[in-house]
């Protein structure tokens, strides 16, 4: 009885499998965007590339259920973004453990942890001071200028008013000229 | 200058100011010196970010995707089938198989006719059986048709 159940339910609603070949697609449009993205809210590369890989493999386990139009594009930056948070929270705490297995702060530990991060990469001071910004108002830099969202496709993404984007990139841009003071 | 003054001189270097105001706003960014310089700050820093120099993306892309296809995503295709093709499949093969066991039945139980006659020739014509069963019942059947 249960086995004709089960044949009969999976029957009625046939799923649309993503052939490899629209996976390879999907990867090829996305994925320059999203290590743009990445790199640009972590500053590292390797970083970027451990993000966009998980993204990817997160959207092929759910590929299934997902949009196929510019849905699919938000979905994987706000994964992206989720992910860098993860990572950046990551990377503080294992910068803590050392601060107490040796007894001394890092380097910089009066800075954000990404900052730190940043040290052994040389990065530009343009990256450097957007780094510097925190994590909500860098987002919404990021996608406005790296990826050229208008403020209402952000606002989507983030789950947040067109207002507040609006309010979250001028606070940014005010914030990155003050650090970059000498170039601005 | 306010601030909310500010923010709508951000909005507009980005296009974000709707007809009229971003008509209004221009000529208040020609004509007043404070907006005018306030455009030209989120200009150069808009400038700054988009002209900051950034890895080459093609490598990684392809190191990216040769991890993918070593682990999940990419594996063969089979594997992705849904559950609902694998099921018809299955319930398929199953109609196959059970089609073919019963033809390969039938022809089995047709060969075995020829032999059961072949044992009817080698019996004599006047034998009287006791009958004590279906199965004697049966065979009894089949001697009376074979004799001359």
């Amino acid at each position: 009885m249960n086995r004709w159940l089960l044949f009969t339910m999976v029957g009625e609603e046939p799923q649309v499998p993503v052939p490899q070949r629209a996976f390879e697609q999907i990867y090829a449009d996305l994925s320059p965007l999203l290590f743009r993205i990445t790199y640009r809210m972590t500053g590292r590369r390797e970083a970027a590339e451990e993000i966009v890989q998980e993204a990817f493999i997160k959207y092929w386990e759910r590929r299934d259920q997902l949009p196929t139009d510019d849905g699919l594009k938000y979905w994987l930056i706000r994964v992206v973004r989720n992910l860098t948070l993860n990572h950046e929270k990551r990377k503080g705490r294992e910068r803590r453990a050392l601060e107490r297995v040796f007894h001394e702060p890092a380097p910089k530990a009066e800075k954000p942890a990404v900052e730190v991060m940043t040290d052994r990469e040389s990065v530009s001071d343009v990256q450097k001071a957007l780094l510097e910004l925190p994590e909500s108002l860098r987002t919404v830099l990021v996608l406005k200028e790296y990826a050229n969202f208008a403020y209402a496709e952000i606002g989507k993404m983030m789950n947040i008013t067109e207002g507040n984007v609006k309010v979250r990139v001028f606070r940014a841009r005010a914030r990155l000229a003050h650090l970059l003071k000498e170039v601005v | 200058m306010k601030d909310s003054e500010r923010m709508i001189v951000s909005a507009w270097t980005d296009g974000e100011v709707e007809l009229p105001w971003s008509s209004l706003v221009s000529a208040k960014v020609e004509q007043n010196p404070e907006w005018s310089e306030t455009a030209r700050q989120h200009n150069r820093v808009k400038q700054l970010l988009v002209n900051d120099g950034e890895p080459d993306w093609t490598a990684a892309q392809s190191r990216v995707w040769d991890h993918l296809a070593a682990q999940n995503p990419v594996r063969p295709f089979v594997a992705h089938l849904p559950w609902s093709w694998i099921s018809v499949a299955a319930a398929a093969l199953l109609v196959v198989a059970a089609g073919g066991g019963y033809w390969f039945g039938r022809v089995s139980v047709v060969k075995t006719g020829p032999q059961m006659a072949e044992l009817k020739v080698h019996v004599p014509q006047q034998l009287e059986l006791k009958l004590s069963g279906d199965g004697q019942l049966i065979m009894a059947s089949t001697l009376q048709g074979a004799g001359p």
